[in-house]
């Protein structure tokens, strides 16, 4: 038997909310932390974001002039054994590059200095908060490996999933006769308020 | 247990329309995010920062956090800035950034000469709905500061609330039960492959 419509938007309603409910609880809750960061930060006595150095170690490697930072970088993490996606600061020319690997629970950060053919290695420390902060800023297509590419792709069913669930929540609310006065009270609270702040800050 | 049925869709439904435009804001600014490179096209030759005024100050700054906040706060409102702002010293320059979704202004003093100059960004809506997004924190004050700050604590607790009465009434129709499973059990294995591997 085919399903009616209703029971169409429902059921995808209620699937789609279902699949995407790891997201939602990461953005939810650092959501709290980020609101409440000074207080969050008061837990760790202010070693929330810190680099612990892991080791130094020396590093010889001969790299082609044209060789760009990023190229420099993905090398310098496969010979780490960190491969994944990662952010550089500085050029081939200067003496230090700032390799940041954004793995999913912690970053790791190595400082290439190339004149002196060393690596000096750090670790972010691990902690809850700060994971649920890098998943909720985790995003986008730019880096070339396929985890952070479908974590994109999910990024991007987690914003089809909140304007599907507004689209598909007001005509629930509306086929609900009883809701529709409390409904359209909450309705003009929200966005009268949510004006009110547009408009003032 | 009809009540609590009744109270956990209503509850749903009801936060749901309260936070109609925080979700709009979230969804449509993760866009600009998540498609960043799509939306620098037509920006990349515009200069982010456009100067408004420049003006002779003789401004001192007390070495406390909370004086240079008071003393901050003046010199904006003799300049007819007015709004949440970040101040921040930096040699001999002090960094000002007044928060406004629709005109944020970026305000410097420079110590050595006492030139005071303010500068604004041109208007991009995906920069509005970027700010909308990132606003958050108590630290500001002022009524409506904090109802912002309330509504994003009240956006991050529904949205908790909806996943739990959402799970509750997923339970209650027993026919879904095997599909929500499915669902639940695809998005977690997902999830897990992911953090795993990113």
């Amino acid at each position: 038997m085919n399903p009616t419509p209703a029971k169409l938007i429902r059921r995808t309603h209620m699937y789609l909310a279902l699949f995407l409910t790891p997201w939602m609880v990461i953005y939810a809750l650092s959501g709290l932390v980020l609101n409440h960061q000074e207080t969050v930060r008061g837990w760790y006595g202010g070693k929330f974001n810190d680099f612990e150095k892991i080791e130094e170690r020396p590093y010889a490697a001969a790299f082609s002039a044209d060789a760009d930072a990023r190229m420099i970088g993905g090398q310098v993490l496969a010979d780490l054994g960190l491969a994944g996606a990662f952010n550089v600061q500085g050029t081939p020319n200067q003496p230090k590059l700032v390799i940041t690997r954004n793995a999913a629970f912690t970053a790791h950060r190595v400082t290439y200095f190339r004149t002196e053919n060393r690596l000096l290695i750090e670790k972010l420390a691990l902690n809850a908060p700060m994971t649920v902060n890098r998943l909720h800023f985790r995003h986008g297509y730019e880096q070339p490996f396929i985890p952070a590419k479908i974590w994109g792709f999910m990024v991007d069913l987690a914003i089809v999933g909140l304007l599907f669930w507004i689209v598909s929540g007001i005509w629930m609310w509306w086929e609900i006769k009883p809701a529709r006065t409390t409904g359209a009270i909450f309705v003009l609270i929200g966005f009268g308020a949510f004006s009110l702040l547009l408009a003032t800050i | 247990m009809q009540n609590w049925n009744l109270l956990f869709r209503r509850t749903h439904l009801y936060l749901g329309l309260l936070l109609i435009p925080w979700m709009l804001v979230y969804a449509l600014s993760t866009v600009v995010f998540n498609h960043r490179e799509s939306f620098r096209v037509g920006h990349q030759t515009d200069p982010l920062w456009r100067p408004l005024w420049e003006k002779e100050v003789t401004f001192q700054v007390p070495s406390d956090p909370a004086g240079l906040r008071a003393a901050v706060k003046s010199l904006l409102d003799e300049n007819g800035l007015k709004g949440a702002f970040f101040a921040r010293r930096q040699g001999e320059r002090l960094n000002i950034n007044v928060q406004n979704f629709w005109h944020p202004r970026r305000v410097t003093y420079d110590f050595t000469t006492k030139k005071l100059r303010a500068e604004g960004r041109p208007f991009a809506a995906t920069e509005v709905l970027t700010r909308l997004h990132e606003r958050t924190g108590y630290r500001q004050g002022g009524p409506l500061n904090n109802l912002w700050a309330f509504f994003v604590d009240l956006f991050s607790v529904a949205t908790l609330a909806w996943i739990a009465t959402g799970l509750y009434l997923w339970w209650k129709l027993s026919a879904t039960r095997t599909w929500g499973w499915l669902a639940i059990g695809g998005g977690v294995a997902t999830i897990l492959t992911l953090v795993t591997t990113l």
